[in-house]
């Protein structure tokens, strides 16, 4: 019977009242924290790319406060498709995932699992030639990003073929077999072979990105053809970084030639002690950023998906070949958080675009 | 007193059969098949290939084979106890880490080649020493402890990178790699000393000997009072020390830290005591033999390079040759060999 008293009813008056006050003050707040997530799915934590990637891209989230994550694949799809699903499993709506699905198999499966869960996404590198950001999820991809590699083979051939005087053997240490940028790269360096006919392709072997095994293999190279070998062409660094070593231990480092890609910062010393003659450049704090910036803008509906056009969703980012001209230019270069904020690069997200990806090349 | 007479026969029976699992000498006899597949390949290459048998080629084979035989030198003792370690890659990167972080490098500026073999070949023996105790003491099966460990030490590496790559700039650690004494670096030499020590180890001390036992019958071996934890951790501790000198070396040889140095150590080294005869379910084997492997593993596939075989076709030639090496060289033990049943 008190439950009727009048005090009783001031009391669940005032309990009203007050759980009214909380639920408006959690709504504000919930629309306040609608600041999109980024989740930033890098091949590994163990390269020097792969933290500038991260660094640039985490500079670019604090200076608009939004909670910023980092995810490593071990360049395995699979453990992409798993964690991914489950951030995206209770749907995702102000998320945006950004990744490197690490080969051309997974790209849908993520793209899709993005759409279902209603997040945005964008990729890197791997992404199969049949489909596209505006044809495909269209809602969900906002874009592909990549580096040309088919320049980086072209130009590091050239170099090669240049510093030898355009004769003599070479021999080229390649990536994955079923990889576009190592089929890319491969491309661009016949290219490059093809115009400079005195420069003949001695044997091709595959290293898997892996130093160890390209020093290995260029041990067996030196072996078998000796002195006619006057270059090596390397699809990326590390694997350049491994026939470094094995032409150590022969004396023969800086007498060979050595090319590479991606311009880390030990293969830009090489460069410039002259022990490697050249590599291509990509701007990873640069990626980082561009890329969480789209993002960003898209989720925060500061950017309009259908006004678009295909060349601003599929692009490739500027690289720049380095030779032992420019090295201490590239090297001089220090990335600083405060070039990498979202209102510097609002004011163009294709600043850095060296253009859209032409067709056929992402097989 | 009946029961304690058949007791007594029971375990005179049962020491009679230790003796035999521990019988060494009879596995030697019994491993000419990997020898042979490997004079086999040798020959089929140098009479395939021009440059296979040249004096450089064999250099490089014997350059290329020194880390993984030391890799494998630890893993056959553990294998030899029915035992894995999946943690060799692991530590193996972060010995490799560590030590370009110490040594005169590009990015700390630390330059202490003693301390930094301290701290990397400490750790190798004391993630070791941790393999150990948790399989013998919280009897937990070493392939679950190792792998654990495998991406502790990997996750450690990882958080021990800076962001690139240090170059190395101690001479002295270079120089193991890349000095030359009678056409050989430091590391072949390395390899070869733990080699000679290991066959002591295995075939001189109580380690060597309750390993066979511990993998022929570890009940047994605890029967008859063995102190058999002591050697299982004994192994798992010179296994880790073992990666650990192997991410030094490979620091030397690469010239720079990598955190993913030591990948690739681990199913090679595996495969090749494996096609060597040393058995995954343990008790026999040796550490010859799996250096037998190791040199079969090269071979092929520095052979398959000096011939000119197509890149696409490589793996699928290896795989097949190591099917066809251990059939023909374990045929009478096929049986045994069958882990997975």
């Amino acid at each position: 019977m008190d439950n009727h008293s009048p005090r009783s009813a001031f009391r669940t008056a005032g309990q009203a009242i007050a759980l009214a006050l909380i639920l408006t003050t959690a709504q504000a707040a919930m629309a306040e924290t609608k600041t999109p997530a980024i989740y930033y799915g890098i091949g590994s934590e163990s390269s020097e790319y792969g933290n500038a990637q991260v660094f640039g891209a985490k500079a670019v989230a604090a200076s608009v406060n939004a909670k910023f994550s980092v995810l490593a694949s071990d360049y395995q799809g699979q453990k992409f498709l798993q964690d991914f699903g489950a951030i995206f499993a209770a749907g995702c709506k102000d998320c945006v995932a950004i990744l490197d699905p690490a080969s051309n198999a997974f790209t849908k499966a993520l793209v899709d699992r993005a759409a279902q869960a209603d997040a945005k996404i964008l990729t890197f590198w791997n992404s199969p030639d049949g489909i596209h950001p505006w044809d495909t999820d269209s809602d969900n991809w906002v874009a592909h990003l990549s580096f040309d590699g088919v320049e980086s083979g072209y130009k590091n051939g050239q170099a090669l073929c240049k510093s030898i005087g355009g004769q003599g053997g070479v021999v080229a240490l390649m990536g994955i077999a079923d990889n576009p940028p190592a089929k890319q790269r491969f491309a661009g360096f016949k290219h490059a072979l093809a115009e400079c006919p005195g420069m003949k392709l001695l044997d091709s072997q595959y290293a898997d990105w892996d130093q160890t095994k390209a020093q290995t293999i260029t041990r067996g190279w030196l072996a078998r053809y000796g002195a006619s070998i006057k270059a090596i062409f390397a699809e990326d660094d590390g694997m350049a970084l491994g026939a470094v070593a094995a032409l150590r231990e022969k004396g023969l480092a800086g007498k060979v030639q050595v090319s590479g890609s991606n311009g880390q910062s030990d293969a830009l010393a090489l460069v410039k002690s002259g022990e490697m003659t050249s590599t291509m450049y990509v701007d990873g704090a640069m990626q980082g950023a561009v890329s969480t910036a789209l993002g960003y803008a898209v989720a925060r509906g500061d950017l309009d998906l259908k006004k678009l056009t295909h060349a601003q969703r599929e692009f490739y980012l500027q690289q720049t070949l380095v030779t032992k001209d420019n090295v201490d230019q590239v090297l001089a270069r220090k990335p600083n958080a405060a070039d990498y904020t979202y209102e510097k690069i609002k004011a163009n997200f294709w600043q850095t675009s060296a253009g859209p990806v032409p067709t056929g090349s992402l097989k | 007193m009946q029961r304690q007479s058949d007791r007594l026969d029971i375990s005179s029976e049962r020491s009679s059969y230790i003796g035999q699992v521990m019988d060494v000498k009879n596995y030697r006899v019994r491993d000419w098949g990997a020898i042979l597949a490997l004079i086999v390949l040798m020959a089929f290459f140098t009479a395939a290939g021009s440059n296979f048998a040249s004096l450089n080629n064999l250099q490089a084979l014997v350059e290329s084979s020194a880390i993984p035989v030391i890799a494998v030198i630890g893993i056959t003792f553990v294998m030899l106890q029915g035992s894995i370690d999946l943690s060799v890659e692991g530590v193996a990167s972060l010995a490799c880490i560590v030590t370009s972080l110490f040594v005169a490098n590009s990015v700390t500026s630390s330059h202490n080649l003693g301390l930094a073999l301290v701290v990397a070949l400490g750790s190798g023996l004391l993630l070791g020493l941790i393999n150990g105790l948790m399989y013998s003491k919280l009897k937990i099966p070493s392939l679950i402890v190792t792998l654990g460990m495998w991406f502790v030490a990997r996750g450690a590496a990882t958080y021990l990178f800076p962001s690139r790559q240090p170059q190395i700039l101690d001479p002295m650690l270079m120089s193991v790699a890349l000095d030359k004494h009678f056409g050989l670096s430091g590391i072949v030499y390395v390899a070869i000393v733990l080699l000679i020590i290991a066959y002591f180890i295995q075939s001189k001390t109580r380690i060597g000997r309750l390993s066979y036992g511990i993998g022929g019958d570890e009940a047994l071996c605890r029967l008859a009072g063995l102190r058999v934890d002591r050697i299982k951790i004994a192994v798992f501790v010179m296994s880790g020390f073992l990666s650990s000198l192997c991410g030094v070396l490979l620091t030397a040889q690469l010239g720079v830290g990598n955190p993913r140095g030591g990948d690739g150590l681990l199913f090679p080294s595996i495969s090749a005591a494996v096609i060597g005869g040393t058995l995954l379910s343990g008790g026999k084997g040796g550490v010859f033999q799996s250096v037998v492997g190791v040199l079969i593993l090269s071979v092929i596939r520095n052979g398959l390079q000096q011939i000119g075989v197509d890149p696409l076709l490589t793996q699928v030639v290896e795989g097949a040759t190591i099917v066809v090496a251990v059939v023909a060289g374990s045929w009478h033990m096929r049986t045994k060999l069958r882990v997975a049943k």
